[in-house]
C-alpha cells in the first residue's frame, strides 16, 4: 500500500574517509579539494561579539571562519586569511580560513552562525533536531571574498 | 554612583550570582566578577538596539506594532511562536497564553540544542543534583562533548573542576577530571585524563563503559577509537569515586545519535548508582532556556514542541519543534522571542522565516529583526527588567533591573499582554 511517506534516510559517517584523500591536483600539485567531518560549536569569541550586536565587526569575524588544520590547508594551497569555499551535500558558503593544530587533519571546526548554517540538512528524523556535528565537508580555495552579513541577509531576502 | 552586589548573570546557564555591577546615571561602567562573555553583556547592552517599533521597516509607535502584530497573528492558519531562552519566566508564561488565544504553535531554543536531552530524561528518567552539591562532594567529573571553556566560562571555578567546596577544600587537586571529545578542546589543559572519540562514536563508547561498569570483559581492542585500557581506567576510576558527575553538551545532542547518546548516558549513570553516588547534568546555553522548558511544562504539560491548534495542548518533536514546521513550509506566520533563529536555524528554515510575516520581540538588532515584518524593542531582562530564570540544574533565581530600559520600551511580559489584548479586541 502506498502511504505517500517519505523513506528515512540513514547518514553514515564513512569514517575511513577522514583521511583527507585528494580528489585531483591543482597546477601548483597541491589537492583541488579535501574531504573533512565538519564540528560545529560556539566559542568565547563569539559569544563576546554576540552581545555586542550581530551587526558588529567583532560578531562577524568571530562566526565567519573554518579552523582547519596546517597539513589540511597545505593540501589544497590556502594559508591563514584565505577564502575558502566550503560544501556539504546540502549546501556551501564562504568563510575565511584560519588554522590550528588544535584541530586534527580530517577535520573541521566552524562556528554555527549564519555563515555555517547553509552547510546542514534541516531533517530532523523527528526529533526537532538537525544533524550538525559530523556532516561530511568538501573545502577548497574560493575564488571571491566572503559574504558579509548583510549580504547573507539580501541573499535571504530574494 | 550605585554599586548593585550579587548581580545574575542573564547570559549562560551558569547564573552566576556574585557579579559586582557599577551604575551612573543610568549606564553601567564597570562589571566585576563577570566573564568575558558577561562582561561584554553588561557593557554593550546599549549597543546595536532596536530603537523603535517598526513595521515594515518603518518606524512606528507601540500602539500600531502591537495591532500590526496581532492582525498576523489572527489572520495565520499555522503561526509558529519561537525563541524564549533569553528571557524571564514571567514573559514565557505570557507567550503560552498567547499560543494558545492564536492556536499556534509554541516550541523554544531547546528543540535545537539539549531538546533530544528531554527525551532522554522522559523515557529513563535522571540522577541529578545541584551544582552546590558537585561544588562541595564531587570528586570525579567528566565533561562528555562540552566545552565550558569557551561556552560556560566561569562554570569550573564556580561549580566544577576547580571549585573548592565543604569536602573538596583543596579544589581541582581533590578532584579527578576526565574530558571526552571529539576534538581536542582547551579542557585538555585542564583534565587529567582526555579521551578522544571518533565524530558519531560516543554511543557505542558509553555502551562499553556501561559493559565494563557491569563487570562484562571488553574483548575489542578499542571501542570508536578508544584503547580498551582507557576504557578500563576511566570505568574503575568512575566506580571508585565517591561522587562522581558527568557534565554533557551538544556533542552528545546534535551528532549522530541523539537521544539514544543521552539514554546510553542515563543508563551508565543509572549503573553507577549501584557502585557510588553518580550524577548527570546537561550543560545548558542559553540562560533561562531550563526555565522555558520548565515553565512551558507547567503550563501545557510539555516542555517543548506544543500545538495548540486544536485548542488543547499536543506534543511532538519533529512535527511541532520549529526547524521542522520552518523546513516543510507549514509555519505562514512567525513570532520570535529573545532569539536569533535567522542565524542559527538550518538555512532551509531560515529562509521561510524571511517568506512568511514574521514578528521579532528583541532588545537587540539580529538577523531574524532584520528581516521581519514587525519589530518591537523591548527591555533587556536582568539588566533593565527583573524576572525569575533557572540555572542549568533547575534551581530558579531571580534577576535584577540595574537600570531603567529606554523611554517607551517595555519589558516582553509587557508587550505580549499587550499583544494578547489586541487579539482578544
Amino acid at each position: 500500500m502506498e502511504l505517500g511517506l517519505k523513506p528515512i534516510r540513514v547518514i553514515r559517517l564513512d569514517l575511513t574517509r577522514l583521511k583527507s584523500p585528494s580528489k585531483g591536483l591543482s597546477r601548483r600539485g597541491s589537492a583541488v579539494e579535501i574531504t573533512v567531518t565538519l564540528i560545529t560549536g560556539r566559542t568565547a569569541e563569539q559569544g563576546v561579539g554576540k552581545e555586542i550586536g550581530k551587526p558588529s565587526e567583532r560578531y562577524q569575524r568571530s562566526a565567519n571562519y573554518i579552523l582547519l588544520n596546517p597539513r589540511d590547508a597545505e593540501k589544497i594551497g590556502v594559508e591563514e586569511g584565505s577564502a575558502v569555499e566550503v560544501s556539504t551535500a546540502y549546501g556551501s558558503t564562504r568563510v575565511w580560513c584560519k588554522l590550528s593544530g588544535d584541530v586534527e587533519a580530517g577535520m573541521a571546526f566552524i562556528p554555527l552562525g549564519p555563515w555555517a548554517n547553509r552547510l546542514f540538512d534541516p531533517e530532523t528524523h523527528g526529533t526537532g533536531i538537525p544533524s550538525v556535528k559530523g556532516v561530511e565537508a568538501e573545502v577548497r580555495r574560493a575564488e571571491g571574498k566572503p559574504p558579509t552579513l548583510e549580504e547573507l541577509l539580501k541573499e535571504l531576502k530574494e | 554612583m550605585s554599586v548593585y552586589r550579587d548581580v545574575i548573570c542573564p547570559f549562560c546557564g551558569c547564573l552566576c550570582d556574585d557579579l559586582e555591577v557599577t551604575v551612573e546615571e543610568n549606564q553601567i561602567v564597570k562589571v566585576r566578577n563577570g566573564c568575558a562573555i558577561s562582561t561584554s553583556k553588561f557593557l554593550h547592552h546599549h549597543e546595536n538596539r532596536v530603537e523603535t517599533p517598526l513595521v515594515d521597516g518603518k518606524p512606528v509607535d507601540l500602539k500600531e506594532a502591537v495591532k500590526e502584530a496581532a492582525e498576523i497573528l489572527k489572520s495565520a492558519r499555522r503561526p509558529l511562536i519561537y525563541g524564549l531562552s533569553s528571557t524571564e519566566c514571567g514573559a514565557i508564561a505570557k507567550t503560552i497564553e498567547l499560543a494558545e488565544l492564536v492556536g499556534g504553535v509554541v516550541d523554544n531554543t531547546a528543540s535545537v540544542c539539549h531538546g533530544p536531552t528531554i527525551l532522554a530524561l522522559q523515557t529513563l528518567g535522571e540522577s541529578k543534583c545541584t551544582l552546590g552539591t558537585v561544588r562541595n562532594r564531587a570528586d570525579l567529573i567528566i565533561y562528555w562533548g562540552c566545552n565550558p571553556l569557551d561556552a560556560h566560562l566561569r562554570h569550573l571555578t564556580r561549580y566544577s573542576a576547580m571549585a573548592r567546596g565543604l569536602y573538596t577544600s583543596g579544589g581541582r587537586k581533590d578532584r579527578y577530571i576526565a574530558a571526552v571529545d571529539v576534538r581536542e578542546t582547551k579542557l585538555r589543559r585542564v583534565a587529567d585524563l582526555f579521551v578522544k572519540v571518533k565524530p558519531g562514536g560516543d554511543y557505542e563508547l558509553l555502551s562499553a563503559l556501561r559493559a565494563v561498569v557491569r563487570g562484562y570483559d571488553l574483548e575489542a581492542d578499542e571501542v570508536s577509537g578508544v584503547p580498551r585500557d582507557v576504557i578500563l581506567e576511566l570505568a574503575e576510576r568512575m566506580k571508585k569515586a565517591r561522587f562522581g558527575a558527568i557534565f554533557f553538551g551538544l556533542g552528545l545532542t546534535q551528532s549522530e545519535g541523539r537521544h539514544m547518546n543521552i539514554e546510553a548516558a542515563i543508563g551508565l549513570v543509572a549503573d553507577l548508582n549501584h557502585h557510588t553516588k553518580f550524577v548527570l547534568i546537561p550543560m545548558r546555553g542559553h540562560y533561562n532556556v531550563a526555565g522555558a522548558n520548565t515553565v512551558t511544562t507547567w503550563q501545557t504539560g510539555y516542555p517543548y514542541a506544543v500545538d495548540f491548534s486544536r485548542g488543547y495542548p499536543r506534543y511532538n518533536p519533529g512535527e511541532y519543534t520549529a526547524v521542522d514546521l520552518l523546513a516543510r513550509g507549514e509555519a505562514d506566520a512567525a513570532l520570535i522571542i529573545a532569539s536569533d533563529p535567522v542565524a542559527h536555524l538550518p538555512y532551509k528554515a531560515a529562509r521561510r522565516l524571511a517568506e512568511i510575516p514574521t514578528i521579532v520581540l528583541d532588545p537587540k538588532r539580529n538577523m531574524t529583526s532584520m528581516i521581519s515584518r514587525v519589530v518591537i524593542p523591548t527591555a533587556a531582562a536582568g539588566i533593565e527588567a527583573e524576572g525569575t530564570a533557572y540555572r542549568m540544574d533547575g534551581i530558579p533565581i531571580r534577576l535584577k533591573k540595574l537600570i531603567e530600559p529606554p523611554e517607551g520600551v517595555l519589558p516582553d511580559a509587557e508587550v505580549l499582554s499587550l499583544i494578547i489584548k489586541e487579539v482578544e479586541g
